[in-house]
C-alpha cells in the first residue's frame, strides 16, 4: 500500500490534501520567492494522528515537513517537494495554564499572542513577541527560535519553553524538559528549540510566563543622521540601564510608515530611536529620568516621550508597520536579518549604504538596535528580469559583512532556505559535520525538512511573488 | 590510586589526549565531586590550565572566557565594568570554574531575575568523544544559527565534550542591595508570600531550613524607602533589614551552599513552587536539610552522606521531578528522579561520542542486569 492510500486511512477526506488545487496554498511560506509542492498536505486534530503521520513517512522514507501558519521569512515551511506537510493549526488548545507557578502548556498550533491574551487575566503574559505574534505558532516560534522587540532582556524563545513534548524523526516519541523554570541535566528541550523542523514534530509545549511590567516608559528621539542614532543605543548600554526595547528605523522607512499609519513621526529626520524601559514603577521611573539626561547629550534634535498608553501604541504602531510599509513603496522586497555586535551598529548602516548605492537598490532600515539585529529590506521590481537574483546577492553581501564583524547570518528568521548556503561562513567544516551527525542520529532517513539549513540539496527556482499574502491583507506586518 | 589525571595546556594537547584515552571526564576545580568521581579506569582531564578570559567588551554585555577559567576572575572582571552575570553562579569563591558550572548546570539566588545559566549561555567551543574541535552559537547577544549546542551543554555533565571556551550574555548589575528577612512558619506559609512579589522585580528569593524568608532589592538608592514600604504592606508581616557587609554575606554563604555540611551529600532538584511543596509533603527525610531556592524553582537536599536514597529518587520518580547529586558518594549517574529527557539525550551523544569515551548519563542495559 502506498503512502496515500495509508494516509487515507488515517485522515477523514476533510483532513487529507491531495488535489493540486487544495495543494497551492501551502506551496509557499513567508519568502515568497520559494516554492513547490508538496505530494500531500494532512491536517491532524489528535496527537496521535502527527505521530501516526510521522511514522507512515519514516517507514516509506517519505519527507514531511511540520508546518504552523507558514509565516517563516527564510522559507523553512515551504514544503519539501514530493514530501508531506504535516499543518498543526487544529492542535491549537491552551492544555493548562499555572499563574503560581507561571507557566502554561499549550498545543504547538496554539498562536502566539493566544498565549499572553489568556495569561492577561492574572498579570501574566507570553514575553516573546514577534510582530507576526497575532498568526504565528508556538511550534513555529519554537523550531525558528523565534525573537521580536525585546530580547535583550528576556531572551529569545528557547529561553521561555521549559518542556516539549515531540516525536522525533523516526516515530520515537520524546518527552523533553518539565514544568521547572530550572533544568537539571542537558537541557534538551533548550536545544530542541531552533532546530528548524529537522528533528521532528512538537506537540506540546510548556511555556514560562513573565509577569506584566507595573509601568512601561517610552521615548522616541529624531537624529539628523542613522550614525548618531547608532551612537546612542551605545551611550544608553554603556550607561548600565537595561532597556525593554531599543529600535530604530531609517529616513526610508520613517517615511513609509508615517505615509501608512499617521504616527505623527518628525518627517525630517534621518534616524529615528525609539526607547523603552519597562519593570516596577518606582525603578523605571528613575532610570527615565536618566535616560533623559542621556539622551539629550547625544544630539537628538527632538524628543518625545509617551504620556499615557495610547502614545506609547502611537509610537509603536509606526515601528511595527514599518516593513509593511516600505512594502507599499515597492511591491517586491527581500528581508534579511544579520547580527552585528552592537558597538559596530553604525558602521554596519554605512556598509550597508554603500551597497545600497553600488547596486542601484534602495534598502530601508528598521531594526532592534538593541541587540545589533538588522532588518535591512532589500527593494527591487521583479518584473525586471534577473532583478530578484541582483537583490540577492546584495542580500549577500550584507551576510557576510555581518559574519566578518564577527555577528550572525540570522538573529532570529532563522537559515532555512533562504541562507544555508551562508551557514559555512559561520561555521567550519568541523561544525557542520558535527551537526549533521546530530540530525542523522534524531533522524537517520534525513526526512524531517529536508533540504534545509544544510547547503546543498535541490533548491527549488526562484520566483517572484511579492508580499505575503497576510501583509497584503494587511493583517500582519513585518518587523 | 585514584583516578588518572592529564592537565592539558592547549586545545591540541586536549585533542591528542582525548584521542588517545578510552574513557574520560572532564574536571575543573573539583567543587562538585559527584559529577566527576568515578572509577579508576576514567581519566580526569583537568582543564585549569584552559584558563583566559579571551573577549570582553562591556558594550557589548558579553563575554567569552576560556573554560578552565576561575568564575572568580570573571566575576571581577564584570564587576569593574558594573556588570554580572545575571544567573548568578554558586560557588565561585570555591574556586569553581566557568566549565565545570556550565557542565553542572547549576545557576545561583540571583536566577530568579532573568533566569538560569541557559538563558544566558550563547556559544561554546568544545571537543567531542573524537577529538574534533566544534563550535556552537556564537559571541552576540541574539543568533538563530544552526542547532543551538550552548543550550545543549548547560547541564552536559562533562558527557557530551569537553568544554574549552563559552560565551555568555551579562547584564548591568544594580548598583546595591538590601535584604529583608523574615521568619515564616511553614513551607506553606513562605509558599504562599512568592505568588504576592511576584510582581516585584526582586534578585533573589531564598528559604532555608530555618524557615527564613530572604528577598534580595536591587536599587538606586533614591527609591529604596518607597520599594521596602510597599513590600512590607503587600506581604503584612515585619521584615528585617539588612544592607552592606552583612547583606552581602548573607547572598554569599547561599552560594557557597554553608548551610550544607562538606561532609554530607547535595543534591539539586528543578521544581515549582507547588512541584517542590508537593514533593517536600511527600517523603520523609530524616536528619536532611532542605532549601528552597530561586525562588522555588530549585530546591537543594543535604543530607548523611551513606544514607539510601532509594526512596528519594523513587518519590521524584512518580513526581516527575529531575534530580542532581552534586556532592555525596555516587555509582557515576548523578542523574536521578524523571529522566524522560534522556532517551533523546543519549541518541544525541551517540553523535557526539560515537566512540563510548565520555560516561553514560544512565545505567546502560548492561549494567543494569549485571
Ligand atoms: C509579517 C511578518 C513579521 C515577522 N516578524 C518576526 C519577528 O518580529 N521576529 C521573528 O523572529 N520572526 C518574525 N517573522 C517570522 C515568522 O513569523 C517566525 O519565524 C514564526 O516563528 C513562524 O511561525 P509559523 O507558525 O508561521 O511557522 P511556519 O512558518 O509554519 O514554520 C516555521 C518553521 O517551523 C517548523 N515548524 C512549525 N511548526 C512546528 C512544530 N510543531 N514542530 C516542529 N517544527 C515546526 C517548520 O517546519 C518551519 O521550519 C515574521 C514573519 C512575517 C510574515
Amino acid at each position: 500500500m502506498d503512502l496515500i492510500n495509508q494516509l487515507e486511512q488515517l485522515f477523514p477526506p476533510k483532513q487529507l490534501f491531495t488535489k493540486k488545487s487544495q495543494l497551492v496554498a501551502y506551496e509557499t511560506d513567508g519568502l515568497t520567492s520559494f516554492r513547490s509542492e508538496p505530494l500531500a498536505v494532512v491536517v491532524p486534530e489528535t496527537h496521535d494522528q502527527v505521530i501516526e503521520t510521522v511514522r507512515l513517512c519514516h517507514k516509506a522514507g517519505v519527507p514531511f515537513m511540520a508546518r504552523g501558519s507558514g509565516t517563516s521569512l527564510s522559507g523553512g515551511s515551504m514544503p519539501v517537494e514530493g514530501g508531506v506537510v504535516i499543518t498543526l493549526n487544529r492542535l491549537n488548545k491552551i492544555l493548562k495554564l499555572d499563574p503560581e507557578n507561571r507557566f502554561a502548556v499549550v498545543e504547538a498550533g496554539t498562536v502566539n499572542l493566544k498565549v499572553s491574551q489568556a495569561a492577561a487575566p492574572h498579570r501574566l503574559y507570553y514575553a516573546p513577541d514577534p510582530s507576526s505574534q497575532q498568526i504565528c505558532t508556538i511550534g513555529g516560534n519554537l523550531a525558528f527560535n523565534s525573537g521580536g522587540a525585546h530580547c535583550l532582556k528576556y531572551g529569545m524563545t528557547a529561553n521561555h519553553v521549559l518542556g516539549i513534548k515531540a516525536v522525533l524523526a523516526d516515530g520515537e516519541v520524546a518527552e523533553l524538559g518539565g514544568e521547572s523554570a530550572d533544568t537539571v541535566g542537558p537541557d534538551a528541550a533548550g536545544f530542541f528549540c531552533g532546530n528548524e523542523g529537522l528533528f521532528g514534530v512538537a506537540l506540546e509545549v510548556t511555556l514560562r510566563l513573565t509577569p506584566q511590567p507595573q509601568r512601561y516608559c517610552t521615548l522616541l528621539a529624531a537624529y539628523d543622521s542613522l550614525e548618531k542614532a547608532g551612537h546612542a543605543v551605545s551611550a544608553v548600554v554603556d550607561s548600565g540601564m537595561l532597556p525593554g526595547a531599543m529600535e530604530i528605523m531609517d529616513k526610508l522607512s520613517i517615511k513609509a510608515a508615517e505615509t501608512a499609519v499617521n504616527a505623527g513621526y518628525p518627517q525630517d529626520a534621518a534616524a529615528l530611536l525609539i526607547v523603552e524601559l519597562e519593570g516596577e514603577i518606582e525603578a523605571v521611573e528613575e532610570d527615565f529620568k536618566t535616560l533623559r539626561g542621556l539622551i539629550d547629550t547625544t544630539g537628538a534634535y527632538e524628543t518625545r516621550v509617551a504620556q499615557d498608553d495610547a502614545e506609547r501604541m502611537t509610537i509603536w504602531k509606526g515601528r511595527k508597520s514599518a516593513f509593511s510599509a516600505v512594502g507599499r513603496l515597492s511591491p517586491d522586497y527581500l528581508v534579511q536579518d544579520g547580527v552585528v555586535p552592537r558597538s559596530r551598529l553604525a558602521e554596519a548602516l554605512v556598509k550597508i549604504e554603500n551597497y545600497s548605492k553600488e547596486y542601484g537598490l534602495d534598502v530601508a532600515n528598521v531594526f532592534h538596535a538593541g541587540d545589533g539585529n538588522l532588518h535591512p529590506l532589500i527593494m527591487f521590481n521583479g518584473k525586471e528580469e534577473g532583478a530578484l537574483h541582483h537583490a540577492e546577492e546584495l542580500a549577500g553581501k550584507i551576510l557576510s559583512m555581518c559574519v566578518e564583524m564577527g555577528g550572525s547570518i540570522t538573529g532570529e528568521h532563522g537559515v532555512g532556505m533562504e541562507k544555508k548556503k551562508y551557514m559555512p561562513q559561520m561555521f567550519n567544516e568541523t561544525d557542520m559535520e558535527c551537526m549533521k551527525r546530530v540530525r542523522r542520529a534524531i533522524d537517520p532517513l534525513e526526512i524531517a525538512n529536508r533540504g534545509k539549513m544544510f547547503p546543498g540539496g535541490e533548491a527549488p527556482a526562484l520566483t517572484t511573488h511579492g508580499a505575503h499574502p497576510l501583509e497584503k491583507a494587511g493583517i500582519i506586518s513585518r518587523e | 590510586m585514584g583516578q588518572p589525571i592529564e592537565t592539558p595546556t592547549s586545545i591540541d594537547d586536549l585533542i591528542s589526549q582525548v584521542k588517545s584515552l578510552s574513557e574520560v571526564i572532564p574536571r575543573g576545580s573539583g567543587t562538585k565531586p559527584s559529577l566527576w568521581e568515578s572509577s579508576e579506569t576514567t581519566t580526569l582531564i583537568d582543564t585549569r590550565q584552559l584558563s583566559s578570559i579571551v573577549e570582553y567588551q562591556p558594550s557589548e554585555y558579553t563575554i567569552t572566557v576560556q573554560a578552565g577559567t576561575l568564575l572568580s576572575e570573571v566575576v571581577e572582571a564584570l564587576a569593574e565594568n558594573g556588570q554580572y552575570l545575571p544567573f548568578d553562579p554558586p560557588m565561585a569563591e570555591e574556586g569553581a570554574t566557568v566549565g565545570g558550572t556550565v557542565a553542572a548546570g547549576l545557576s545561583g539566588p540571583g536566577a530568579y531575575r532573568y533566569g538560569p545559566l541557559k538563558d544566558f549561555i550563547i556559544g561554546v567551543r568544545f571537543v567531542d568523544g573524537i577529538g574534533n574541535f566544534v563550535r556552537g552559537g556564537g559571541k552576540v547577544v541574539k543568533n538563530a544559527a544552526g542547532f543551538d549546542f550552548p543550550k545543549l551543554f548547560n547541564g552536559s555533565l562533562g558527557r557530551l565534550g569537553i568544554l574549552t571556551e563559552v560565551s555568555f550574555k551579562v547584564f548591568p548589575e544594580p548598583q546595591s542591595y538590601v535584604t529583608l528577612q523574615t521568619q515564616c512558619e511553614s513551607h506553606q506559609e513562605a509558599l504562599k508570600i512568592l505568588p504576592i512579589v511576584k510582581g516585584y522585580d526582586l534578585e533573589g528569593v531564598e528559604l532555608d531550613n530555618q524557615l527564613n524568608l530572604q528577598m534580595r532589592l536591587g536599587f538606586q538608592e533614591a527609591t529604596m524607602d518607597v520599594r521596602k514600604q510597599g513590600l512590607e504592606s503587600l506581604i503584612n508581616k515585619d521584615l528585617s533589614l539588612t544592607f552592606g557587609e552583612p547583606e552581602r554575606a548573607v547572598w554569599k554563604s547561599i552560594k557557597g551552599f554553608n548551610w550544607a555540611q562538606d561532609n554530607r551529600s547535595l543534591f539539586k532538584v528543578a521544581t515549582h513552587p507547588h512541584s517542590a511543596l508537593k514533593f517536600l509533603n511527600a517523603i520523609q527525610l530524616e536528619n536532611w536539610t532542605l532549601h528552597l531556592s530561586n525562588g522555588g524553582k530549585s530546591l537543594y537536599l543535604s543530607g548523611p552522606a551513606d544514607d539510601d536514597i532509594t526512596s528519594l529518587d523513587e518519590t521524584l520518580k512518580s513526581q516527575k521531578l529531575t534530580g542532581l547529586q552534586i556532592k555525596g558518594p555516587v555509582d557515576s549517574h548523578p542523574l536521578i528522579g524523571n529522566t524522560s529527557s534522556i532517551p533523546f539525550i543519549n541518541r544525541v551523544q551517540k553523535a557526539l561520542d560515537p566512540e563510548n569515551r565520555f560516561l553514560t548519563f544512565s545505567p546502560t542495559t548492561s549494567e543494569v542486569a549485571s
